[in-house]
């Protein structure tokens, strides 16, 4: 009987051995969380579909950046997957002050092609709608507007690339971007908008749509209803956006939004970890992507009001918002 | 009273065990579409149409659906069901991808050192060795995408070199885009989609339902064909 249990303990522990060897032979990746819907969902795909293949260690962003460099040090991830724009910080701090070079993919953030610039260790997908998706997909949704030249408000000094690949990418499509810069010395371009912003409005059949950037510096409380709310009241235009909270019916704004499609970013980034793993690719030749996996949202309470008509074939993937 | 009992319970058991059809492939046809047109062929035969891989493979996983109606890149999954019907397209049992590109110039010669998108209809892997396969070609790089819609941004994005596509999907994008693109090469004939049925099901009734089917022109195809 003594001898049994000997056998049973040997092979239970050559068992933990192995499973453990299995667990340490595996790199590990590391991913910054935050609370948050939408933050655990794209986790949580992460965690399922990078788990087989790699330690998935999770470091929540509530914790601070000296816990963050000290989880990193212990660690060593092969890879980090930066959910936010905290955590890039985290990443660059962590660069600068240890010339930790971990490859790092950003998620989940803002304005990445302009931070990420010149970064060679740290690559991303960014998380606005591309202009070029929306206004295809908007043009291709209204089934009674002609979307050929469409209006956009921005600030020069923040967006002038932005705008200009999207002019480049719609032109070829057939869509004239008008981009109107509201940016003057001595004036908010909050205030500039309130000012001078209406007399766009005022040029009868020169927009078919209007384009609403998602800027902080020109969508926000000074702006919002005496500006925007106003244009899309008293304008015949549909106003377009990238994000559903703008084009919910109660926000009187946009009849037509998109906003990153959560389990497509998720692949996205999946294979981003596989180009960088598995083929080798670096970081800094693979830059910032375009987001690719959209939602779709119409809203229908706006298109009532203003008299425009769902494309029927339009309807796939598309959410309807009363 | 022991009678009616057995034959609840014989009825409930029946009904666990209603034939599934399970539909997933690539195409431009909406999935209400497409669920509406088999469902009304094949009245009393439950059908679930999938639009993302992900979907399938779960479902495929889970249920063991007795039959499916798949792509191509199927045979490629799973041994245990039996390709038993194929869906015709132009009365054809075979069709290509066509390969798209922003540049007229992008030659096969670069095609090992170029960067391809597709829709996701495998694993990972096994979509790489497809890819390999139809085109007779190693690629640098396979990306993939959960709708046939997303090829063209990730083509005019430069995320990839070029897009394979199926013609009749192509037909329908050139609605939503009109940016120009170039065909520069096609791959080997690949299956249209067909029906297949897990092995050791006996009950191949779905075979006489789908060949009579007047509404498969609705989605896109001319008729259907034994194997």
């Amino acid at each position: 009987m003594s001898n049994w249990i000997k056998l049973f303990q040997v092979g239970f522990l050559l068992f933990a051995f192995g499973h453990s060897v299995n667990g340490f032979s595996k790199e590990t990746i590391l991913i910054t969380t935050k609370k948050g819907k939408d933050f655990q969902l794209v986790y949580k795909n992460l965690n399922r579909d990078l788990s087989s293949s790699y330690n998935v260690l999770e470091f929540p962003l509530e914790k601070n950046y000296e816990e963050f460099k000290n989880v990193v040090k212990k660690a060593k991830p092969s890879l980090m997957i930066l959910m936010d724009n905290s955590s890039v910080n985290f990443a660059k701090r962590l660069k600068k002050e240890t010339n930790i070079k971990t490859p790092s993919i950003a998620v989940m953030g803002l304005n990445y092609k302009k931070i990420l610039k010149d970064e060679k260790s740290i690559c991303g997908i960014s998380y606005e709608v591309p202009p070029f998706t929306l206004l295809t997909q908007a043009r291709f949704s209204l089934n009674n507007v002609k979307l050929k030249r469409v209006l956009v408000f921005y600030r020069k000094s923040v967006f002038s690339e932005y705008i200009a690949t999207a002019k480049k990418r719609l032109k070829s499509e057939g869509i004239e971007l008008i981009a109107k810069n509201i940016e003057s010395e001595g004036k908010s371009p909050a205030k500039m908008l309130l000012e001078k912003g209406a007399d766009e409005f005022k040029k009868k059949d020169k927009y078919d749509g209007v384009l609403v950037l998602l800027d902080s510096g020109l969508i926000n409380k000074m702006t919002f209803s005496a500006f925007w709310q106003k244009a899309a009241r008293e304008s015949n235009l549909p106003f377009i956006v990238g994000t559903e909270k703008l084009a919910l019916p109660k926000m009187s704004l946009a009849v037509f939004g998109m906003s990153p499609d959560l389990n497509d970013l998720s692949d996205q980034t999946t294979q981003m970890v596989d180009s960088i793993l598995e083929d080798g690719t670096s970081c800094g030749e693979i830059g910032v992507e375009e987001l690719i996996g959209v939602t779709k949202i119409w809203n229908s309470k706006q298109a009532k009001e203003k008299d425009f008509i769902l494309n029927p074939k339009a309807k796939e993937n598309l959410k309807l918002l009363k | 009273m022991k009678s009616l009992l057995c034959f609840i319970l014989l009825m409930f058991t029946y009904s666990l065990h209603a034939s599934e059809l399970v539909v997933f492939y690539p195409s431009s046809h909406s999935v209400k579409e497409i669920e509406q047109t088999f469902e009304k062929g094949l009245a009393k035969e439950q059908v679930t149409v999938l639009a993302k891989f992900r979907d399938f493979k779960q479902i495929l996983r889970k249920n063991k659906p007795d039959y499916l109606i798949v792509g191509d890149s199927f045979s490629h999954l799973e041994k245990d069901y039996k390709k038993e019907l194929t869906l015709l397209r132009n009365n054809s049992k075979q069709e290509k991808f066509i390969l798209l590109s922003l540049k007229k110039s992008f030659s096969k010669k670069n095609f090992s050192k170029a960067r391809l998108g597709m829709v996701t209809t495998l694993p990972k892997k096994i979509q790489r060795k497809y890819a390999k396969e139809v085109f007779s070609q190693k690629f640098k790089q396979i990306k993939t995408v959960s709708k046939p819609e997303d090829l063209f941004p990730l083509l005019v994005f430069e995320a990839v070199d070029m897009i394979a596509i199926e013609p009749h999907i192509y037909k329908d994008l050139k609605k939503k885009y009109s940016t120009k693109v170039y065909q520069v090469g096609v791959s080997k004939p690949i299956s249209t989609p067909a029906l297949f049925i897990k092995k050791g099901i006996k009950k191949k009734s779905i075979i006489r339902k789908i060949k009579n089917m007047k509404s498969l022109g609705k989605i896109g195809f001319s008729g259907a064909a034994n194997e």
